[in-house]
């Protein structure tokens, strides 16, 4: 088994407005990561305004009660850093990866949108035409745009929250309103919503006392009550294909629920190495088969989460499958491939070697992830605001090691049992644009 | 409860990155340059090898292409899912990675088995098996990935522009044709692979949880038959000359409903002196979220999601490259702005204040770049195939301190001039050609050609210049 690294020492407090304050210190380079998480992402947003969460990242960049519009990139990136920001189904996060002197002033920055952001109509307008430019570069001027991220839960789930599409359509984002920003904003950014993470080189008390003059003051919200998302288990099969005029090839998304990551994290654990064994690396069983043996697939990939990140969502999930193929195959045959190996990988478990080679890989890369010290300071508060547990993130690798081969047959036996949703895209010539072609979820 | 602080802080002084790592700088056997650094922040090791892409190498593209999947297709020892398996046993990855002048292998695995993951790239240099059926089944599938690459626009219009920029250059040969991938012969590849590995000029990096005095123990003992079986050095790529002005060329893409625009000027390279201040000049003109081309068309007028420049630094020469997508009805207006934009730094320069924050940044994100093992490593491959010391990570950022606005100014003369650019418009011509006119003569060609073979010389799509709008394809 590899070395496990001595777990890093986490400092924690949790401020009187409720902002909860995770420092994690290191001090092998000069350089600090701060990260923002909101607790709320797109599935929290209200019918009739698809995409307002991610709009309404767009709008914390536009200036605060301290600070003008271009002003937040103008500091970070003047102090010699980077910065964005990322919007997912549970989590809106802000971050900034900064030489170690500049901390004051992204603790000063991001206090200040937490605090008093500044809303107008101008900056609206602005935002809302480059949001639509930016689903136009990611969705539509291009093949499998959205895909599946758009497509999958769309068909999976049932419920607005968990079906809808993230990005939004274009007639809900341009009637968003000044009106739906200030209560969003209100409902949702209260300090006792988010967690902050500051990772790298930094001083613990010093730092914690610059977290409370900069924090401390900002006023308490109650955070708000998070609605259960949950959905019950699919009970038939569900197929749906839709045409796509950019796409060259066809290709095949297959979703099954996942375990829910937070009351079941081993058997989310286990399933992520079911995912690895399938699809991660030439090795993998899937890869093997159908892109090097039978070469029915072009390319393939295999993970539990929207966007390859269990840890930071809550139930419901998926874990998919995705392919792009020649077509030689069909979806459904395609699906069946994937059910078989399953099948074997159900009744036999991974081999020894497989195994323990899967997981060796599966913690080297959370050992990368970690070494990127703005990925470490996110992953931290993914993990704090979804499971309220930081040290969470570097126990990982150690629970990864342990997974065991009934584990993974277990995990798999777990799909067996459902109904797979299968998402289709499918070339075509024709100039065919419907709401569906363009990603927008039902 | 306290009262909120609402100070801004004073913007800090850059920091200038505390010291260099200690790098050990062996050459072994008089030709490979290898370069150590202990970083224990995790429990990885990251390796890089780089070598530059030869003139004679450079013109076989489809057989490059190939090169790049079949290499991990299998030793004479392993097939390649017990190659990955290997690979996979010791936390590990690696990859060929080759790009338009160099090719890098890259690999990683957990530090505890950094022998066994120096003899399997040992095992994969010397022993690679390049069977028929293998590569019969890699070139299917990489002329399947290439025909998935150019279904996407930002792909295409990135090779217009090289097939435009570079032209008369080999660095003009964007990827290959499908045709020519279906052609490539497993028998073609085990001299192609000697003339892309085994050369004179490459250099080996190691950052990681390992002492160098180990990695040049594992290197030497490892190593030393590969490292003595040193081919002719071959010839180096030519240097680019011809930049001259042209036309703003339009490539249709019927029903796009947005434009890709690339505009290119040249550059300075890193080793040459007024590369700080072209450096500075770029970062305030589009490089930083800060920077005029974002705060014009993004933030003022909403045209685009992200536009921005960029610096490529290419063996034979370097080249600034501007990268919008636009809605199509705003096509010609965009360009509008950016040209003003252009002008504007070309003649005025830039004020203090964005020089002093581009100044910041990128002192700053040198040591952000090279925080990380990977980063590192990939930073001192970089600078040894430029033909750089490691100590230019500190020379760099006192450069950059002693540059002064009139150094700026005058490298934004040079590399932003309207008249030193070159730009080509991926989108649908019906629509952007008649207000595109109003700025300038417009070049048309009838769209990105998808089966032609570049790799013979011949110009992939005929263009005919004309500035009245009568179109005559």
């Amino acid at each position: 088994m590899p070395a496990i690294l001595t777990q890093p020492l986490l400092e924690r407090t949790v401020l009187d407005n409720g902002l909860r304050v995770v420092i994690a210190p290191d001090h092998a380079a000069p350089v600090v990561a701060v990260a923002v998480v909101y607790d709320v992402g797109f599935r929290s947003e209200p019918e009739g305004r698809t995409g307002f969460a991610h709009l309404f990242e767009h709008l914390m960049f536009q200036g605060s009660a301290n600070v003008a519009k271009m002003e937040h990139g103008r500091l970070v990136q003047g102090a010699g850093g980077a910065f964005n920001g990322h919007t997912r189904p549970d989590l809106t996060s802000y971050y900034e990866a900064i030489p170690a002197n500049a901390l004051e002033l992204a603790l000063f920055l991001e206090s200040d949108r937490m605090a008093a952001l500044q809303l107008d109509q101008e900056n609206l307008d602005n935002q809302i035409a480059v949001v639509e430019e930016e689903i136009r570069v990611n969705v539509l001027n291009r093949p499998y745009g959205g895909f599946p991220w758009i497509d999958l839960p769309g068909l999976a789930f049932d419920t607005f929250a968990n079906s809808h599409n993230g990005y939004g359509s274009f007639e809900d984002l341009d009637h968003a309103t000044l009106e739906d920003a200030e209560s969003f904003y209100r409902d949702y950014y209260a300090p006792a919503n988010a967690v902050l993470v500051l990772a790298g080189d930094l001083e613990v008390a010093s730092t914690f006392e610059l977290v409370e003059r900069y924090f401390g003051g900002i006023q308490s919200r109650p955070a708000p009550k998070r609605p259960d998302f949950s959905e019950p288990p699919i009970t038939s099969l569900r197929h749906r294909s839709r045409f796509d005029q950019h796409a060259p090839t066809p290709a095949a998304a297959i979703g099954f629920r996942a375990p829910d990551p937070v009351k079941e994290l081993g058997a989310t654990l286990a399933s992520a190495v079911l995912a690895a064994t399938l699809g991660d690396g030439d090795a993998s069983r899937l890869r093997r088969r159908l892109v090097y043996e039978e070469r029915t697939v072009t390319d393939l990939s295999c993970y539990l989460g929207t966007f390859s990140d269990p840890l930071s969502m809550r139930d419901p999930l998926l874990f998919q499958v995705v392919l792009f193929h020649s077509g030689k195959r069909s979806a459904e045959q395609l699906t069946q491939d994937v059910l078989n190996e399953l099948a074997s990988l159900e009744r036999d478990g991974p081999e020894d070697s497989e195994l323990g080679r899967v997981t060796s890989k599966l913690i080297a890369e959370r050992w990368h992830e970690a070494d990127r010290l703005l990925e470490r300071a996110l992953g931290i508060a993914d993990v704090t605001v979804i499971h309220d547990r930081p040290d969470l993130y570097f126990e990982i690798p150690a629970q990864l090691s342990k997974v065991d081969a009934e584990q993974v047959k277990t995990a798999a036996r777990r799909l067996l049992s459902q109904m797979p949703c299968v998402v289709e895209i499918l070339p075509s010539d024709s100039q065919v644009v419907s709401d569906r072609n363009v990603g927008v979820g039902s | 409860m306290t009262s909120r602080t609402t100070h801004r802080p004073e913007p800090p002084m850059p920091m200038v990155p505390a010291g260099l790592p200690e790098i050990f700088d062996h050459t072994e056997d008089g030709w490979l340059r290898i370069l150590a650094v202990n970083r224990p922040t995790v429990p990885l090791v990251e390796m890089r090898m780089a070598f530059p892409l030869s003139q004679e190498v450079l013109g076989h593209q489809a057989e490059l292409a190939v090169l790049g999947e079949s290499i991990l297709g299998g030793t004479t020892s392993r097939d390649r899912g017990e190659l990955a398996s290997a690979i996979q046993r010791i936390g590990g990855h690696l990859s060929l990675i080759i790009s338009k002048d160099r090719a890098v292998l890259s690999a990683s695995a957990l530090a505890e088995h950094f022998g066994e993951l120096c003899a399997l790239i040992v095992e994969v240099l010397e022993e690679p098996a390049y069977a028929k059926a293998v590569v019969a089944g890699d070139r299917r599938r990489v002329a399947e990935q290439i025909v998935l690459a150019r279904s996407q626009p930002q792909v295409l219009v990135d090779e217009e522009l090289d097939r435009r920029y570079y032209r008369g250059h080999p660095y003009r040969l964007g990827l290959p044709s499908q045709a020519s991938v279906r052609r490539v012969s497993f028998e073609q590849l085990p001299a192609l692979h000697s003339a892309v590995l085994e050369r004179r000029g490459g250099v080996l990096v190691v950052v990681g949880d390992i002492e160098p005095e180990r990695v040049l123990d594992e290197i030497g003992s490892l190593f030393g038959r590969w490292i003595s079986s040193v081919t002719t050095p071959q010839v180096p790529v030519e240097p680019l000359t011809d930049f001259s002005h042209r036309p703003i060329e339009l490539v249709n893409r019927s029903g796009a409903i947005q434009s890709n625009i690339r505009i290119g000027s040249p550059a300075p390279q890193r080793n040459e002196k007024e590369w700080p201040a072209a450096a500075l000049a770029n970062l305030a003109f589009g490089g930083l979220f800060s920077s005029r081309l974002v705060e014009n068309l993004r933030e003022r007028r909403g045209y685009t999601y992200s536009p921005h420049s960029s610096v490529e630094h290419l063996l034979a020469g370097s080249r600034m490259v501007i990268a919008l997508e636009v809605g199509t009805e705003v096509t010609a207006p965009a360009l509008a702005e950016v040209t003003y934009e252009l002008a504007r730094a070309a003649l005025l320069g830039f004020d203090e204040s964005e020089i002093e924050d581009a100044r910041r940044y990128a002192i700053g994100s040198l040591a952000l770049a090279t925080a990380t093992q990977s980063g590192l490593a990939a930073m001192l491959a970089t600078l040894a195939l430029d033909g750089l010391e490691p100590s230019y990570l500190e020379e760099y950022p006192k450069a950059l301190k002693d540059c002064k606005p009139e150094d700026v100014a005058i490298a934004a003369r040079r590399m932003l001039s309207p008249s030193a650019t070159t730009t080509v418009i991926l989108g649908d011509v019906d629509k952007i050609e008649g207000p595109l006119m109003a700025l300038g003569p417009v070049s048309i060609s009838k769209g990105p050609l998808t089966s032609t073979t570049p790799a013979k010389g011949k110009p992939a799509s005929k263009a005919t210049v004309k500035a009245d709008g009568w179109r005559c394809s």
